[in-house]
């Protein structure tokens, strides 16, 4: 797998993130479509286990890094773990079922991307949730969090479907091994 | 001998577990990471920035025009002018709300109460890098290295009467504006005290009405228990100054929004007022941070 080219996809996806984010939000919830859950779907269909499990966990990282949460006191810091975590889940989701999925079809990167997000959203919000009982971070409404988060998936599957067809033109810029098939070959 | 490496898995097994530990471990345990923030947001902030400003040219904030100003907004001269209307009866107003602190601070010094200083604030323009939609925070691209600190109040570049927040994390070269809309603001009621648009004759500031304002969510904010009384003096189109003292001294009577509803509730002795701010505080180019300076009594920078 060509790393610096995942490398470089991933600082303009953050950076698109959390940029450009909110011209695609819903009113004043926080609804909108995420393009670095779309670039780790896109690696998580095409790369090897390992590679993809690493790649996960930095992307998750980095969104970890880039969306604060909000404690007592007003103030906002980092929480490194709960998005790299449930990005780690998610891929290996996206890694169990692409084997029964059409890779090459665009609606296909949509799908996963959409599981994928709602995934982490899921891992995320419990974490948070578990945290607030005893921390000072505020986290009010755990359903009302997961509904947005979920609604947010599902704009990341949508933004999966218009991504999925310039990032095909990528695939051999991204020297993805192939991988071996999951099911035993058919004999006639 | 060379030990040997670990395996793959024994590595993902102890990358996850020291996720889980920093996930549900309490913040005094895991503050100190917060400093890969900063970097990692200098990193981004080119692209992020980039991205901001295609998003405020797809999405451009609204301004809200109210029939009680009777100014539509079709040109910049007449933008400019009220701007500048608009700041300088925020400048008045806090005038007057030193002269009458000045005032109650005699008579506290005729009692022995200690004199408590004035600031003096200086303006810092930040650019806007990005927004945080699950902390309600606008990134912007000045931190702690040119003296921002965390709760230095921030208002519109475009409208500096206009406050749009505090800062809520100060990284070296970034920080985060949290938003005064944002559900999860501190102090969560905002004290208010609402004076009519007009720049007519000394406006008595004790004896307006005063609101707890809360942020409904929306980009709102609404006062469920202002008493009928003061309700009777109130009309839509006032403006809701900051006047709380658990808020910075710099902040102290911004525009926190204008009054765009006065309606009954179930409590015939209380009504309901919404404000609204006068900008979509999401969509700002850019904000100015006021640095507070505490050593100087006399000083009085921009308002």
């Amino acid at each position: 797998m060509n790393w610096a080219l995942f490398t470089l996809l991933l600082w303009l996806s953050v950076g698109f993130d959390v940029g450009f984010r909110d011209a695609l939000q819903l009113g004043h919830l926080a609804i909108a479509p995420s393009c670095t859950f779309v670039l780790l779907t896109y690696v998580c269909v095409w790369a090897s286990r390992g590679s993809m499990i690493v790649c996960a966990a930095i992307a998750g990282l980095l969104i970890d890094l880039t969306s604060p949460v909000v404690i007592s006191g007003g103030q906002t810091i980092a929480l490194v773990g709960p998005n790299a975590l449930g990005c780690m889940l998610g891929a290996a989701l996206v890694m169990n079922l692409r084997a029964v999925m059409f890779r090459k079809n665009v609606l296909t990167l949509g799908v996963l991307a959409m599981l994928l997000s709602l995934v982490t959203s899921v891992v995320v919000v419990a974490l948070l949730t578990v945290r607030a009982r005893y921390d000072t971070v505020v986290f009010v409404s755990p359903s009302g969090e997961l509904g947005e988060r979920a609604l947010s998936a599902v704009l990341t599957g949508v933004l999966g479907v218009v991504l999925a067809i310039p990032l095909a033109w990528l695939r051999p810029a991204f020297g993805f091994r192939k991988i071996a098939a999951a099911y035993p070959r058919m004999r006639h | 001998m060379a030990r040997p490496s670990p395996s793959p898995m024994t590595l993902l097994a102890l990358t996850v577990f020291a996720l889980v530990v920093s996930s549900l471990a309490p913040t005094r345990f895991t503050s100190w990471l917060d400093w890969m923030r900063g970097p990692v947001m200098t990193m981004v902030a080119p692209v992020a920035w980039a991205g901001s400003g295609a998003s405020l040219w797809l999405r451009p904030g609204d301004r809200i025009v109210l029939e009680a100003d009777g100014v539509e907004f079709d040109s910049e001269s007449v933008e400019a002018m009220r701007r500048e209307r608009d700041l300088a009866r925020t400048l008045i107003l806090r005038l007057q709300a030193r002269t009458e602190e000045l005032e109650s601070t005699i008579n506290a010094l005729q009692g022995g109460v200690p004199f408590g200083g004035a600031v003096a604030v200086t303006g810092l323009y930040a650019k806007r890098v990005g927004v945080s939609l699950d902390a309600g925070t606008l990134e912007v691209n000045r931190g702690s290295l040119h003296g921002v600190t965390v709760n230095t109040a921030a208002t519109a570049v475009n409208a500096p009467h206009q406050l749009v927040g505090l800062v809520s994390a100060a990284q070296p070269l970034v920080s985060s504006v949290h938003l005064i809309t944002d559900e999860r603001i501190e102090p969560e009621l905002i004290e208010v005290v609402i004076v009519p648009p007009e720049l007519g004759e000394r406006v008595e500031l004790s004896a307006r009405p005063r609101a707890q304002l809360r942020p409904s969510g929306d980009g709102t904010f609404e006062s469920p228990s202002v008493g009928s009384a003061a309700a009777e003096a109130l009309r839509v189109g006032d403006v809701a100054h900051l006047s709380d003292p658990t808020w910075p001294l710099g902040a102290q009577m911004l525009v926190v929004g204008r009054v765009t509803a006065i309606e009954p509730t179930d409590e015939p002795l209380f009504k309901r007022v919404v404000v609204r701010p006068e900008l979509d505080l999401q969509r700002l180019r850019g904000v100015v941070l006021r640095l507070e300076q505490e050593d100087d009594p006399v000083a009085e920078g921009t308002p």
